[in-house]
């Protein structure tokens, strides 16, 4: 028991790299707020069903009637000035994660990558917009070398559209494998040699399937930004930049087909996936496969861990579809469950992004700062670049009973959205006002499951295996 | 001299700890945490403190290591079986990990609950 002791540990660093500082979430706190989430959930949808608008066009805002600002978002200026950043974070990650410390806490690349551009621009695109559409280092590198053969990249086939989404899904899939169960992710050289096959296979296949093709079928990051970025205030339609409120944009998002439901899922399932490596319950479960982890090697561990995130998904999944078609019964829809279940798969991005930032909070804010020291010497040649070498990371953004509050109110507040843009979908598929209220019972005791859970993995004890 | 204080100290500590039974001495606003190395094992495990007090970690490890608390970035440069203490305040709140500095061996995590 004691020799498996350390593979198990290995399980409490699965979230991409560093160290966790989040203190459980008290078990008083989770019982308040888990109570609130259920009678806010029927209390929404008394208020909701009298409103009984449907899914109507949003409000929006056309940035360009403020002088300055509206035409500097509507130029060239936002994509140039990210397009850059992007290329030089990329370049940065390669560099340094090749050359720089070999372990995980003194190279920059794994701050970039994990902190500063997987968990952070995440957020960041939730609070504000698709900020991966200005950032894309690999359609400006195309877009560079476009010009430079004097624009004739022209795409060699066309894409088989009976592929849909389903290169996006296994991209999506490798990159959680790679970041949650290859037990690489803290590796600087493998993160290096992760970007480089990236951006070489996303080059390629750009040239063959055309640039926007590939960005809108295959390119997970991107596809899983235009979710995320739905999200946000700030939108893109037609070459020009508006403003909406926040979460409707994801009522716009009228993907279809099992490859979309499947994408959605893996953003929920990998996510958790994460915050369940750290508990108790897998730490068990992961000692309990210890046979099978032994008889299969060196691939064992991520093989496990693999299995794991994948199991996660499927189990994900299942539940998902089976409360889908309690939904479209009650509703009284055509039993169509992949019609219905894309409709209402974007309705639970809200629950997504809040556990995202609640899970990422502290990580964020505490471990992100180990980067600034390290900018110093970013590969640990003995360089003095910038006067930072000494900085301790602060502990003032982080404080407990803060960042408690912080949780349970993302949390909250992300159901209340997912309970609001789910009725607002029910309203507008369904037949008349009664049966869409009937069809939002399963689909409120869904969403009080998911919201549940995520909230029960931040209540968790970080593990202590062995 | 100090350190020989410290661990004149720790010895007490230790003293009053194996006689009362516990790892823990109750005075307010003061916490004793006495924890044991043994390879990469640790008794007990998951110690604690209330944001506010004075901690005085006592670590024994069976061979030499270097015992580092993240976040407070307290190293115990520890040689075998000699009990090393050091006193701080927990004034961050949170779960801070401990590890074997060397072999970067995760020990345990040190949790301070806000008061």
């Amino acid at each position: 028991m004691i020799a498996r002791a350390p593979a198990a540990l290995s399980a409490v660093l699965a979230h991409g790299f560093g160290i966790r500082y989040d203190l459980p979430v008290p078990l008083y706190l989770y019982l308040i707020t888990a109570g609130a989430v259920v009678v806010l959930s029927f209390a929404l949808v008394a208020v909701f069903v009298k409103v009984g608008e449907g899914e109507r066009d949003y409000p929006r805002f056309p940035l360009d009637r403020i002088p300055v600002i509206g035409s500097l978002a509507n130029g060239p200026l936002p994509r140039l000035f990210g397009g850059t950043i992007g290329v030089l974070v990329l370049v940065a990650i390669v560099i340094t994660g090749y050359f720089g410390a070999p372990d995980a806490t003194g190279n920059p690349a794994e701050y970039l990558l994990w902190i500063y551009f997987w968990a952070g621009t995440v957020l960041i695109s939730s609070i504000v917009g698709n900020l991966y559409a200005l950032l894309n280092p690999f359609s400006a590198i195309f877009d560079i070398a476009n010009r430079v053969v004097g624009g004739r990249l022209r795409r060699m086939r066309s894409y088989p559209e009976r592929l849909g989404l389903w290169p996006a899904v296994a991209g999506y899939f490798l990159f959680a494998f790679f970041e949650l169960a290859s037990g690489q992710s803290a590796h600087p050289r493998s993160v290096a040699t992760a970007a480089v096959l990236y951006t070489v296979y996303t080059l390629a296949m750009m040239t063959v399937f055309g640039r926007d093709t590939w960005l809108g079928k295959g390119e997970f990051f991107s596809i899983l930004f235009r979710f995320v970025g739905a999200f946000g205030p700030v939108e893109q339609r037609d070459a020009r930049v508006y403003l909406r409120p926040w979460a409707v944009g994801l009522t716009r998002l009228q993907m279809q087909g099992p490859d979309v439901i499947v994408f959605v899922i893996l953003i929920l399932s990998s996510l958790a996936f994460d915050g369940l490596s750290a508990t108790p319950l897998w730490a068990g479960i992961y000692l309990g496969l210890g046979g099978v982890t032994d008889a299969l090697g060196g691939l064992g561990p991520p093989l496990v861990k693999g299995a794991g995130l994948l199991g996660l998904t499927v189990v994900f999944a299942a539940v998902y579809l089976l409360f889908v078609r309690l939904v479209d019964s009650f509703g009284g829809g055509r039993g169509d469950l992949i019609h219905a279940g894309s409709l209402f798969a974007f309705t639970l991005v809200p629950i997504a992004l809040v556990y995202n930032a609640a899970h990422n909070y502290s990580y964020m804010v505490i471990q992100g700062q180990g980067l600034f020291p390290l900018l110093a010497d970013p590969l640990r040649s003995g360089a003095h670049l910038l006067p930072t070498a000494g900085y301790k990371p602060s502990f003032a953004l982080a404080d407990a009973a803060f960042v408690w509050s912080l949780q349970v109110v993302l949390i909250v507040f992300g159901h209340v959205v997912a309970v609001y843009l789910a009725h607002r979908r029910a309203v507008a598929i369904y037949p008349n006002g009664r049966a869409a209220l009937r069809s939002q019972y399963p689909m409120l005791l869904l969403m009080v499951l998911y919201t549940t859970v995520s909230l029960w993995i931040l209540a968790q004890p970080n593990t202590e295996a062995g | 001299m100090r350190t020989l204080i410290t661990s004149g100290i720790a010895a007490l500590t230790i003293g009053v700890a194996a006689c009362g039974g516990t790892s823990t001495t109750v005075v307010p606003g003061k916490t004793g945490i006495n924890l044991k190395v043994t390879g990469s094992n640790v008794t007990p495990a998951n110690p604690k403190a209330t944001k506010g007090e004075q901690v005085t970690m006592t670590i024994t490890t069976d061979k030499d290591e270097e015992v580092h608390l993240h976040g407070y970035d307290i190293h115990f440069d520890c040689k075998a079986d000699q009990p090393l203490s050091k006193t701080f305040t927990a004034d961050k709140t949170g779960s801070f990990e401990m590890e074997l500095e060397k072999t970067s061996t995760h020990l345990t995590n040190f949790d301070v609950t806000p008061s």
